[in-house]
């Protein structure tokens, strides 16, 4: 694997995470379209995140040579199993939602915000699960 | 899957580090086939016994447990 070109596939990859949010932010603001304000809040530190890692590693080789490591097939076979897990468990949440909005006065807006977040910690929960197993 | 790669690696002299490097994984991943919990790619099998002069069979140990 070629890492700048990795790198710089990653660096587009997080442009466009970042570019998104602040869309989706400045759409919540303007049009009071308040669903908008939890997207912002999944892509913008993600997208913000990821691009600090990718140029720092750019002048740190080993902050590179991390990031070869990390996308190396175990860590890509890892990665899109608990991406998988997430997946699954996340759209039995989705199903659990659509039962028990009304009762509970769930708002669409604060689902999002609660969705996104519970997806990624489970995303992290099983990420950890399946670096000790494999 | 079982393999010999730690008893090829030492007769070798060589590092989980020196194998990672020279076929483009993490140390980690060199660790985790020596213990047998991570079965690699074809790819990553054909680069691991090319380092030892050996074929994929003198490498790794085909069993038939764990494939269904």
């Amino acid at each position: 694997m070629n890492i700048n070109k990795y790198i710089k596939r990653q660096i587009w990859g997080y442009s466009a995470m970042l570019a998104l949010g602040l869309i989706a932010l400045l759409c919540g603001y303007i049009w009071k379209f308040q669903s908008m304000n939890g997207v912002a809040i999944g892509f913008i530190p993600v997208g913000l995140g990821g691009l600090v890692i990718m140029f720092y590693s750019r002048y740190h080789p080993q902050i590179s040579r991390n990031i070869q490591a990390e996308a190396d097939e175990r860590g890509m076979f890892i990665r899109s199993k608990s991406g998988q897990t997430a997946f699954w468990i996340t759209y039995w949440w989705v199903f659990a939602f659509t039962i028990f909005a009304k009762p509970l006065e769930i708002s669409m807006d604060q689902f999002s915000i609660f969705t996104l977040i519970f997806m990624g910690i489970i995303y992290f929960i099983f990420f950890f699960i399946n670096l000790a197993k494999y | 899957m079982q393999n010999r790669l730690r008893v090829l690696r030492e007769s070798a002299n060589l590092t989980q580090e020196d194998i990672a490097v020279r076929v483009g994984v993490s140390r980690q991943t060199i660790i985790s086939l020596e213990k047998g919990k991570y079965n690699p790619s074809i790819f990553l099998a054909f680069k691991l016994a090319r380092i030892f002069g050996l074929t994929i069979e003198d490498v790794f140990l085909f069993t038939d447990e764990g494939t269904e």
